[in-house]
């Protein structure tokens, strides 16, 4: 028996990862469809990439084998959603604004806020760890995600967590699948805690100097009283920095955080505080929630690393890329310690990534190549170093797909 | 007077113990360990070992022998004889766990961090310290007050339990509502692994890149390996923080203010219920102003900024008021507020005061489910004749039902570990779970299938097996023998679970 249907040329290139093409597609539409598709490639030693919207492939190495596609995007569905218990349970392939969509009819919000395309599916966020800007104040998927039913490398049915939002009933399985890009197990369903919307938001623009000043103004933020929701930096004019702020709370509590700011700014040597209306506060929030884009054939990298190293690991970036003679373009997320940059294709990018990881573990911090060519991937694991860990990541990964099936290689150390 | 027992369910292993091994092989046991941790720090006499047979629950196993490590390198040395002489190993912190977690329940070698309880490093620029797994949960928050931050998982143990103990049970607290339990503040440890590797997981920094083991690990309850440095975060201390007392005649109107407040969109930092039997035990040992003749309190505390807070508690009190509360207070000063906390933090322990033994549960519902869970809890009482008291973290559905009993009336242990198992049944069929934070460890091994199938279970098996495959780290916790656990469907009242097999 076959659960999947064979592709012809042109329908098999368009769901091409690393210019691999599967043969088969399987579009599933529920639970037990994914277990019967698993179990039928697990018995005929077939290759399986799990996709949902499709929109983040491009995140691991380059798959060792792939024979299908197996597409979540029909398996969708709010299951269950009760408002007052602020948390909801949706199919792995809900689209990510559909489930906002409902939850913002009770005033509530999923705090996860990656750059998303109408086709991203909760459990492709999940499956990619794809976070945004406000992870600062309600952190990540392993934060928010508390329970998943998942089917395993050998069509294995599982569920770990539940749907209460404290629980310490057997391990805690949910963060083995959460960033796991499909090599452990398929996601089927999702429970995820929710948060009341804010009263009032604000946006502020603030011009720093440099990287420096930018640094030193979040981490007074950081020490302080105040709870932004956010805290941004992106490149402005020649050395300067623009540090967006996010906030979230009661009119009188913004009024104080506001008033804080400023005054912290000012002392930090800021050059320009701008309060921004509704519509340019959206604009700059997606701005900043974008993944930095490089021209054809560049590269995109992540380096996350701790908070006091921000600026440090900017610069390096930035003049790193300089003295290679390679564009660039920056983001940070300084609060928590991560930033993204695009580098433009050019003879020394591999070699910039290469040293770069390096300074960055010995700045106890790690780097990430999220897109690059193809032929790269040769050259480098795109997601780090195996660490001495690694021995039981083999063997996880060994027991949950003890056939090879699951995006075999495209993992971390290429499980 | 003598302290308050508690039962616990597991039935699997018999009252008293004596080590496994015979004094001659415990001597030889002792004396390989005593050649890495020095002899001095092993233990193993019968008198020596009689401490380490309890530890939070009233059950006990005896070890083979104690150890106490000063290192990772003694830690893995241990690890490794003991992978090749086949003898267990038990991590235990403080022992304050109320599962039975740190209890060597197939004998072999407790390993206890009494010596590695170092603070080694507190990072400011970047927010971390770095501790040892024997360190106090609460000298973390006490060395970093200074500097205006702490960690923020606050057990109601945290005065004696241990980090490394936090770890292995992810355990919460009644401030976790908001900012999260211990997981969510653990971000990177060293382990040793049960062949005696150190490896290391996550750092100072997030996201790190491969399979989240750091977040796998945390409440693992010992049986993946031994964590020997821990990574955490540091949280600024609040600016200000209200304390409310709310009094209510009823049960029901307490846990209608709870979904009231959540509705509202306000999320507490705490939000704690005491029913009336629980406040006349709380009241006689604490004397901390509670009422010992209202049917329940809330204790509800919002922290933050200065600004905008005494909004904050005006809608609450108005949310009280609607629900028809007596009164509502608010702690006027800290040690006001303090002494509520007391009176609430020391609950369990207050129960000595009304009753001659008390087992407490730890179930989790859905918030909404609170009154109707709450009353089938009471139904169960009425009909067995047994006082439940209730004290829970209402917020986020954690119950803390404790079953009062005398262990001296024969029949009533008996009765209360029935009691014990019919809320988690309750609990299991409202969509809940059987631990919030004290763990499954040996106690509730056995009720898993109530919220666990086979399936599911083999799968947590398989992430056991990949950090242990030989079942050397903490045997026989989290999860039942396949074959031996209850058929769920053809019990009746959960008794199957507690008939001793």
């Amino acid at each position: 028996m076959s659960a999947g249907r064979e592709l012809g040329r042109r329908a098999a290139r368009a769901l091409a990862v690393d210019d691999r093409a599967p043969r088969y597609e399987a579009a599933l539409r529920d639970e037990a469809e994914v277990a019967a598709a698993l179990t039928w490639a697990a018995a005929d030693r077939l290759a399986v990439i799990a996709r949902g919207g499709g929109t983040r492939l491009d995140l691991g190495n380059v798959p060792r084998a792939y024979d299908v596609a197996l597409s979540t995007a029909h398996l969708g569905g709010i299951v269950e959603y009760e408002p007052a218990d602020l948390t909801i349970t949706a199919r792995a392939g809900t689209p990510f604004i559909a489930l906002q969509a409902t939850l913002a009819e009770n005033g509530q919000f999923l705090a996860l806020d990656p750059q998303t395309h109408p086709g991203s599916t909760i459990g492709g966020i999940v499956a990619t760890n794809a976070s945004g800007p406000c992870r600062l104040r309600y952190g990540t998927a392993r934060d928010l995600v508390i329970g998943t039913r998942v089917v395993t490398g050998n069509g294995t049915i599982a569920r770990s967590g539940g749907r209460v939002v404290k629980n310490v009933t057997g391990y805690d399985l949910n963060k083995l699948y959460i960033g796991s890009l499909g090599t452990l197990a398929v996601l089927t369903e999702v429970t995820l805690k929710v948060s009341p919307r804010p009263r009032e938001e604000r946006t502020l623009a603030i011009l720093m100097p440099d990287i420096d000043a930018a640094c030193a103004l979040t981490y007074r933020l950081l020490r302080s009283a105040l709870t932004p929701t956010a805290i941004e930096a992106a490149p402005a004019d020649g050395e300067a920095v623009c540090v967006t702020i996010h906030l979230g709370d009661r009119r009188v509590a913004l009024d104080r955080t506001v008033r804080d700011i400023t005054a912290y700014a000012a002392e930090a040597g800021a050059g320009g505080i701008e309060m921004l209306d509704e519509d340019a506060a959206r604009d700059a929030l997606d701005l900043l929630r974008a993944e930095p884009v490089a021209p054809e054939g560049g590269l995109r990298v992540r380096l996350a690393v701790p908070i006091g190293e921000v600026a440090w690991a900017w610069r390096e970036i930035a003049s790193r890329a300089r003295a290679a003679g390679l564009a660039h373009d920056i983001r940070a997320s300084s609060g928590v310690g991560v930033l993204r940059a695009a580098i433009a294709p050019g003879d020394g990018a591999l070699a910039l990534v290469r040293a770069l990881r390096a300074l960055v573990r010995e700045h106890l911090g790690t780097l990430v190549v999220e897109r690059c060519p193809t032929a790269m991937k040769a050259e480098i694991d795109v997601l780090g170093d195996p660490g001495d860990s690694q021995i039981i990541a083999q063997r996880l990964k060994a027991r949950f797909d003890p056939h090879g099936i699951m995006a075999p290689g495209r993992f971390l150390g290429r499980l | 007077m003598d302290a308050p027992g508690v039962v616990i369910l597991g039935a699997m292993h018999g009252p008293a113990s004596t080590p496994r091994r015979t004094l001659a092989e415990r001597r030889a046991l002792a004396e390989r360990l005593g050649e890495i941790v020095g002899p001095e720090n092993v233990l193993w006499s019968d008198y020596d070992l009689m401490l380490y047979e309890f530890d939070g629950s009233i059950d006990r196993a005896i070890p083979d022998a104690v150890a106490l490590p000063a290192s990772a390198e003694q830690v893995a040395a241990i690890v490794r004889l003991c992978n090749r002489e086949r003898v267990p190993v038990v991590p235990r912190g403080a022992g304050t766990g109320l599962s039975g977690g740190a209890l060597p329940i197939e004998g072999g070698v407790v390993l206890s961090f009494s010596r590695l309880n170092r603070i080694l490093e507190i990072d400011l620029p970047n927010l971390r310290a770095i501790v040892e797994p024997g360190v106090v949960n609460l000298h973390i928050s006490h060395a970093v007050a200074e500097h205006g931050l702490y960690f923020v998982p606050d057990p109601s143990s945290q005065k004696a339990s241990t980090i490394g103990g936090n770890v292995g049970e992810n355990s919460g607290g009644p401030h976790t509502l908001i900012y999260g339990v211990t997981t969510n503040h653990v971000l990177g440890m060293e382990i040793v692994t049960a062949e005696g590797e150190i490896i290391h997981t996550g750092g100072k920094a997030v996201d790190a890149p491969g399979y989240d083991l750091t977040g796998l690990f945390c409440g693992s309850e010992g049986t993946m390996g031994i964590v020997t440095k821990i990574v955490v975060r540091l949280t600024p201390v609040a600016e200000d923080v209200k304390t409310l007392l709310g009094i209510f005649e009823t049960i029901e109107a307490a846990s209608q203010t709870v979904s009231d407040i959540i509705a509202s969109g306000v999320i507490p930092a705490a939000l704690e219920m005491m029913d009336g039997l629980a406040l006349q035990a709380v009241e006689a040992a604490t004397h901390a102003g509670y009422p010992t003749d209202a049917g329940s309190v809330l204790l509800v505390e919002v922290e933050g900024m200065r600004d905008g807070i005494e909004d904050l508690v005006e809608g609450i009190r108005a949310l009280c008021d609607r629900n028809g509360a007596r009164e509502v207070r608010l702690a006027a000063s800290a040690r006001e507020r303090a002494l509520l906390w007391a009176g609430r933090k020391n609950a369990f322990s207050a129960m000595g005061r009304i009753s001659p033994d008390f087992y407490v549960m730890d179930g989790v519902i859905p918030r909404t489910r609170l009154p109707e869970v709450l009353a089938k809890i009471d139904e169960v009482s009425r009909r067995t004749g047994l006082r439940i008291a209730n004290v829970f973290h209402a917020g986020d559905g954690n119950l803390h039902p404790l079953c009062l009993f005398d262990g001296d009336v024969p029949g009533q242990t008996e009765l209360a570990r029935q009691v014990g198992a019919e809320i988690l049944r309750i609990c299991a069929e409202a969509g809940g779970a059987l631990t919030g934070e004290h763990g499954i460890g040996i106690e509730k091994r056995d009720l898993m299938p109530l919220v666990f199938s086979d399936a599911d279970m083999d799968v947590m098996r398989l992430a056991r097996q990949a950090w242990d495959p030989t079942g050397l780290c903490n045997p026989g916790k989290v999860l039942p023998t396949p074959g031996l656990c209850l058929d769920v469907t053809e019990t009746r009242h959960g008794r199957a679970v507690l008939v001793g097999w």
